[in-house]
């Protein structure tokens, strides 16, 4: 089904694109929301990336590898807009963290925020790995198929990358100076 | 001290907080905008090539095609032209000079352009493509890659300026860890290299120089792609810079 409206959109069928871009658009505005950690910076993103894959489509050959390819699209326009902020510019802002607490794993609000710092000291590259992997719940496999990398570069990134979100949290759980001379 | 486990619970609970994310307003602005974008149809091997290739490839298959033009060249005056009165040459100057900053640089070749900002450059204010003051030296058709030029009249002694230079980029942009440091001559004067690496994505090397009594920097910066070096680019420009007099 996607691999008709692919060929479709690939002849200029706007409807077909409107089709494959409804289908897809949610996802790609998480993803980029995830690895750019600003919502204004994923909703630039993820348009982009969108007009880039109109414009772009005549040129996949192989209709039935979109997914990877438009993933590919989106990195990219993810690392221009992040680029964009943060080339000798001060941090993006937060995240909004007024969001209720959860229960299901996320034990604190100090959790949120060191990892919130440590994913930001992360590069794109180890991002899109650790969203790809832990939000999309995609294979490692699967993860390097769509970023174009070998498989053992893409374990080797969300290794790292997880070791420093635990190093995050690691570090806050340490107690202070303060803790232990009570 | 969490577990491997316990912080991939943390990790993918964390990213499925926000979760009322709807697209709405991107989808519509693509919508909007479909009927004004043309979809790329052009075959041409080179505009479907490069922008695939990273920069490097791009300088090689430059090299091979310009080593091709010359072998050609020869061929034809070999069979037909001996004797033939030498052509001027054709080779364009791609000499930039910078009245403002008081510099000159040769380009890489004709493909590369340097956009004047205005305004004055001010250390320790973004140094970004976008910023005041700045030349911006790109490829045409180049998104990731940018020589930035510029200068100020220096207003203390050459090490005191380095200093607070380099207090002013760690208090402001402490993403940008200043890394290894080198130094080289450039038009007789000893330029001071430093490699940043910017948090996420993008990272560059610099040089610092002063002669007379203005402080020069010029400092390359690309994007993602892991394998580039800027270093022989930054020292391609710096091989043909001339201060003024």
């Amino acid at each position: 089904m996607q691999t008709d409206l692919v060929v479709r959109a690939q002849h200029g069928d706007k409807e077909a694109y409107a089709d494959l871009a409804f289908g897809v658009a949610d996802r790609f505005l998480a993803v980029s929301r995830r690895i750019l950690r600003d919502i204004d910076l994923a909703e630039d993103a993820a348009q982009q990336a969108l007009l880039s894959i109109w414009q772009d489509l005549p040129q996949l050959r192989d209709p039935a590898r979109f997914e990877a390819w438009s993933y590919r699209i989106l990195l990219r326009a993810c690392y221009a807009e992040g680029r964009k902020q943060r080339r000798w510019a001060p941090n993006l802002r937060l995240l909004p963290a007024d969001e209720p607490a959860h229960g299901d794993g996320m034990s604190s609000v100090a959790d949120r925020d060191q990892l919130e710092n440590g994913f930001r000291r992360l590069s794109f590259d180890h991002r899109a790995v650790v969203v790809l992997h832990h939000y999309l719940d995609l294979p490692v496999e699967r993860v390097a198929e769509l970023l174009g990398i070998p498989v053992g570069t893409a374990h080797s990134r969300l290794h790292y990358a997880m070791r420093g979100l635990k190093a995050a949290l690691d570090a806050d759980a340490r107690p202070t100076a303060q803790e232990v001379a009570r | 001290m969490s577990t491997d486990r316990d912080t991939t619970r943390i990790v993918r609970s964390w990213l499925t907080v926000e979760e009322n994310e709807s697209a709405d307003r991107v989808l519509g602005a693509v919508l909007d905008r479909l009927d004004a974008t043309p979809q790329r149809r052009t075959t041409s091997w080179s505009t479907r090539r490069f922008p695939d290739m990273n920069t490097m490839m791009k300088y090689g298959l430059g090299a091979v095609a310009a080593v091709a033009a010359v072998a050609l060249v020869g061929v034809v005056a070999l069979n037909g032209n001996v004797g033939a009165a030498p052509l001027p040459s054709e080779t364009p100057d791609t000499t930039y000079t910078s009245e403002r900053h008081d510099y000159t640089v040769v380009l890489p070749d004709e493909s590369w352009e340097i956009v004047e900002r205005p305004g004055i450059w001010a250390e320790a204010t973004a140094f970004s493509e976008e910023s005041s003051g700045l030349d911006v030296a790109r490829k045409v058709g180049e998104s990731e890659l940018w020589v930035l030029l510029t200068s100020q009249p220096l207003d203390l002694e050459r090490d005191e300026w380095l200093v607070r230079y380099d207090g002013l980029s760690e208090s402001r942009f402490p993403h940008c860890p200043v890394g290894s440091s080198e130094s080289r001559t450039v038009d007789g004067e000893q330029a001071r290299i430093t490699r940043y690496a910017c948090d996420p994505g993008s990272d560059g090397v610099e040089a610092i120089m002063f002669h007379g009594d203005r402080a020069f920097a010029v400092r390359v910066f690309h994007g993602a792609d892991e394998t580039y070096d800027s270093r022989p680019l930054l020292d391609e420009f710096l091989d043909t810079f001339r201060f003024g007099d």
